[in-house]
């Protein structure tokens, strides 16, 4: 009588058992691709103070993080800086986390959107469409196909900066992260056609910028292939 | 050109474009070849998407990960888990809701259930209680048929239900279930006992003939049952032989006197203790068992403690080591201080004797207290209390015979 009544309980610390035994070891290798039930399981163990689960989880989302907050400020140290800050807070913030159908990286993009406008406010700096349009960037056309093609990644980063947050997120998420168009519009909570229309727009400003600096980006995709 | 940039149609042309492009499926000539129509725009477009997909992406490297990782794990050694959290200055486990839902939920029935149990112990038939009490007895045979059941387990049952049916009888509430009740635990007892626990079954049957004949007024449908009874009982009663049941003493027996019974005298008795009552001796008749107590709460039961064939009243002086936790006898005839403990039959040392169970103890040597025998229930600590105050009250008993014995014998 007293073992069956004790039962829903150890059931239950049992379950908790489990989850813990089942996090995947594979954080040592950096690149995880985590299937939603798995991180649903890890984020259950992480909420209870597994420090592994959330190790795992911390291993197959760094990277996506520190990308986009490297092409949203376009500076190395400072990416690497607010990539730790967001996953602390994450940490801090594990037990209220409810995923309400999303993925996991969807609430650390939000945790890093947030790290970045707080940057932007903080250094002051972000530099506007006139800023770039004053800036002559002189391209000489005998400069090396190579030098050119890096003046063109670096121009290229820099005018991902200057795009407006929506757009910013947009390219970074769809073409550097290549993540497909329901995925996008789930993590930044618009509808799919709203995506492929802001999309657009963030490529067509992306091209002019290039245009207005000097690039023939036919020129270099040419150079490039 | 402005129009076919808002038109629907050319950004699903651009979407399929793209995820085209960035799974390798296509180029850009066959982008443009497949919507000819969006192939001025689209151009641009896709080369950009080109463009952007070559971008070298930096990586954190592997120690940095590292680094990053070892700041998360101190943070989370350092950060309250919430498997354990601190209540009242002492951690706890912390357990899911439901868990501990259903735990604090199991506490509860098991604490109000023992208290709903206890207060069952003494309701009788017909009150809310007595369900529980039914139930419990239940379990508690459920229980014993798995560790072995007690040799009298099905007396004291037996003798439970005869005083469920003398408090109702007191009270008119008497029923003919009750009745029944009793008959059917009386056969139990008669059907379950082995040889020799039906001889220690003698002052119980003698009690529940004595309380059907004479006690209680029974008629109609009471009646038939207790003559049902009667007609079970009595020829066990018979068969059980002269030397194992003593008789009940007349109705103006003096306790004082029977002291100076002897042996002889009281195994030779094989009177049938009839129905006559004894007004002035409380004892139960309860068999002289010590490592069990079968007494049952019987103020106006006549019958003396039994002398059984068991050792414990031999017919002769048997010596009986002081160190054994039973009272042992004068070494004279000397009248025992007490009326309460049984009369001796010589006065030799070395006989066991049993106190008897309800008697009124009367302080008669210093240091003394009255220990109330207590009467059957289903709570052993009850009885463990009463051995340990036995214990306490025979040794004193003992030293203080001891004092006496040496003393000059009176002549008598």
């Amino acid at each position: 009588m007293i073992f069956a009544a004790y039962a829903p309980y150890l059931f239950l610390c049992w379950r908790g058992i489990q989850d813990k035994n089942a996090i995947p070891c594979r954080h040592k290798t950096g690149v995880s691709v985590l299937g939603r039930v798995e991180e649903e399981g890890l984020i259950r163990s992480a909420k209870q103070g597994n420090a592994d689960a959330f190790a795992t989880l911390y291993r197959a989302n760094v990277q996506k993080i520190f990308r986009y907050i490297f092409y949203r400020i376009s500076d190395q140290q400072a990416a690497e800086d607010l990539t730790g800050d967001v996953f602390m807070r994450a940490l801090e913030g594990i037990n209220r986390y409810d995923d309400r159908g999303k993925p996991f990286i969807a609430w650390l993009y939000t945790i890093a959107h947030s790290r970045v406008v707080d940057h932007y406010r903080k250094s002051q700096r972000r530099p506007n469409e006139s800023d770039i349009e004053s800036v002559s960037l002189s391209v000489d056309p005998n400069l090396d196909s190579a030098l050119m093609r890096r003046h063109a990644a670096q121009k290229l980063r820099q005018a991902i900066t200057e795009l407006t947050d929506d757009q910013q997120q947009v390219v970074i998420l769809r073409f550097v992260e290549r993540q497909p168009i329901n995925q996008v519009a789930q993590i930044m909570g618009k509808k799919p056609n709203a995506i492929k229309a802001l999309q657009h727009r963030a490529l067509r400003s992306l091209a002019r910028r290039l245009d207005r600096a000097g690039f023939d980006v036919e020129e270099i995709l040419s150079g490039m292939s | 050109m402005g129009n076919e940039q808002l038109s629907p149609e050319f950004y699903n042309a651009l979407t399929e474009c793209i995820d085209a492009l960035m799974a390798g499926e296509r180029t850009l000539d066959d982008c443009l070849a497949a919507y000819p129509q969006f192939a001025s725009r689209l151009k641009p477009d896709l080369q950009m998407v080109l463009l952007t997909q070559r971008l070298k992406s930096p990586r954190l490297k592997t120690n940095q990960l590292d680094a990053l990782e070892y700041q998360l794990r101190g943070r989370m050694m350092r950060k309250p888990s919430r498997q354990f959290r601190k209540v009242i200055g002492f951690p706890v486990p912390a357990v899911s809701r439901t868990a501990a839902a259903i735990l604090i939920l199991f506490l509860v029935l098991i604490g109000s259930g023992g208290g709903v149990v206890a207060a069952s112990a003494d309701s009788n038939p017909g009150d809310d209680l007595y369900p529980v009490k039914r139930a419990w007895e239940s379990v508690i045979i459920a229980f014993y048929n798995l560790t072995g059941v007690p040799e009298d387990i099905w007396v004291q049952l037996a003798e439970t239900r005869l005083t469920e049916v003398r408090i109702l009888s007191e009270n008119s509430q008497l029923t003919v279930t009750a009745m029944q009740d009793l008959r059917e635990a009386t056969e139990r007892a008669i059907d379950e006992a082995n040889p020799e626990t039906r001889v220690e079954m003698g002052p119980f049957l003698q009690s529940v003939q004595k309380t059907l004949s004479n006690q209680l007024d029974l008629s109609g449908e009471h009646a038939g049952v207790a003559r049902e009874i009667l007609s079970k009982i009595d020829p066990v009663i018979q068969s059980l032989g002269t030397n194992s049941i003593r008789p009940l003493p007349p109705a103006n027996d003096d306790p004082t006197r029977r002291e100076t019974q002897s042996p002889e005298e009281t195994s030779t008795t094989t009177t049938f203790a009839s129905a006559t009552p004894s007004p002035v001796l409380t004892v139960a008749p309860t068999t002289m068992v010590t490592e069990t107590q079968t007494a049952t709460e019987e103020p106006t039961a006549t019958i003396l403690p039994t002398e059984t064939s068991t050792p414990r009243f031999p017919p002769t002086v048997t010596r009986t080591p002081t160190a054994t936790p039973t009272g042992t006898l004068p070494p004279t005839s000397t009248s025992i201080p007490t009326a309460s403990w049984t009369p001796l039959p010589t006065p030799t040392r070395g006989s066991v004797v049993i106190p008897q169970s309800n008697v009124t103890l009367e302080p008669t040597f210093p240091g003394s207290t009255y220990v109330p025998r207590p009467s059957a229930t289903w709570y052993p600590w009850a009885q463990a209390t009463f051995d340990s105050a036995y214990i306490t009250q025979t040794a004193e008993y003992d030293a203080i015979m001891t004092r006496t014995a040496e003393a000059p014998t009176p002549s008598p």
